[in-house]
C-alpha cells in the first residue's frame, strides 16, 4: 500500500506521455512503462494473479503487437508531421471537467474507510476455483471471443484472393 | 478515505486516455489511448474489490474479462489499421473519408 503513490506518479507521467509525444514507437515504449506501473498498483491492493496477468497479455502481448502495426507503418509516419488535430483546446477542457466531476463525486459519495487483509498464499486459488465454478459461462464465452477476433483479424489483415 | 486516491488517479488517467482519443491523428496512437481508458477503469475495480470485499471476488474476476476484451479489440483494431494502411497509404484519420458524403 505504502508504495501506491510511487506507481500512481509513473503511471500518470507516462500516460500523459503517451498523448503528447510525437514519435508513435516512444509512445508505445511509455505505454508499457504504463502498464507495469498499473500492474504494480494491482500488485499493492494485493490482486496478484491479475498483476500478473497485466504483464503477459500487456506487456507481452498487445504491446508487441502495437509495435509491429507501428513498425509496418513506420513509411508514412514522421516525427515532423503534426500529430494532434485542432480540438486541442476543447479537448482539455472536456478532460479537466471529467476530472472534476468524477473528483466531486468520489468525495461526496459515502466511502468505507477499511480494507481487508489479503489471502493467506494469494488470490491464484481463489480465482481459478471462481473462474470455474461461479463464472464458467463468461469464461467460455471470452474463449469464444478470442476465436472470433482471432479469425476476423486473419480476415482483415490477411492478402486478398489467398 | 483509503479508496479517494485511488478513484482520483484513475479518473485522471481516464482524462488523459480521452484527451489523446479526442486530438490524436494517428490510428495507432488512438488504440492506445483506449487502452489507457480501459486501465483507468480497471484499477478502479481492483480498488473497490479491495476496499467493499465484493462477492465472489467480482473486482478481481470482471478486470480480467475487461483485459481479455481489451486483446480482443486490439488484434481486431490493428489488423483494421494494416488493411487500412494497404487501401489509402496512410494511418491517419481524416485521410479516411471515402465514406465520408
Amino acid at each position: 500500500m505504502l508504495l501506491f503513490p510511487v506507481f500512481a506518479i509513473i503511471a500518470i507521467i507516462a500516460a500523459l506521455l503517451v498523448v503528447t509525444l510525437k514519435s508513435t514507437m516512444h509512445c508505445a515504449l511509455f505505454l508499457a512503462l504504463f502498464l507495469l506501473s498499473v500492474s504494480g498498483i494491482f500488485f499493492t491492493l494485493d490482486a496478484d494473479f491479475l498483476g500478473i496477468v497485466q504483464i503477459l497479455v500487456y506487456v507481452g502481448g498487445i504491446i508487441v503487437l502495437i509495435l509491429f502495426a507501428v513498425m509496418l507503418t513506420s513509411k508514412v509516419q514522421s516525427t515532423l508531421l503534426e500529430q494532434t488535430n485542432s480540438q486541442k483546446v476543447p479537448a482539455v477542457l472536456i478532460s479537466l471537467a471529467l476530472i472534476v466531476i468524477l473528483s466531486v463525486a468520489a468525495f461526496k459519495t459515502f466511502l468505507p474507510a477499511t480494507f481487508y487483509a489479503a489471502e493467506p498464499g494469494g488470490t491464484i486459488r481463489e480465482t481459478g476455483r471462481l473462474l470455474m465454478t461461479v463464472y464458467v459461462l463468461p469464461f467460455e464465452l471470452a474463449s469464444i471471443i478470442l476465436l472470433v477476433a482471432l479469425i476476423g483479424a486473419i480476415l482483415l489483415a490477411g492478402k486478398r484472393g489467398e | 478515505m483509503f479508496l479517494i486516491p485511488f478513484i482520483v488517479v484513475s479518473a485522471i488517467i481516464f482524462a488523459i486516455g480521452v484527451y489523446g482519443a479526442l486530438t490524436r491523428r494517428n490510428a495507432i496512437a488512438i488504440l492506445m489511448s483506449l487502452e489507457l481508458m480501459l486501465n483507468a477503469a480497471n484499477i478502479n475495480l481492483v480498488a473497490f474489490n479491495k476496499f467493499l470485499n465484493l462477492e465472489n471476488n467480482l473486482g478481481i474476476i470482471f478486470p480480467l474479462f475487461v483485459i481479455t476484451i481489451a486483446a480482443a479489440e486490439a488484434a481486431i483494431g490493428l489488423a483494421l489499421i494494416l488493411s487500412m494502411y494497404r487501401q489509402f497509404k496512410s494511418v491517419y484519420i481524416e485521410k479516411i473519408n471515402l465514406m465520408k458524403w
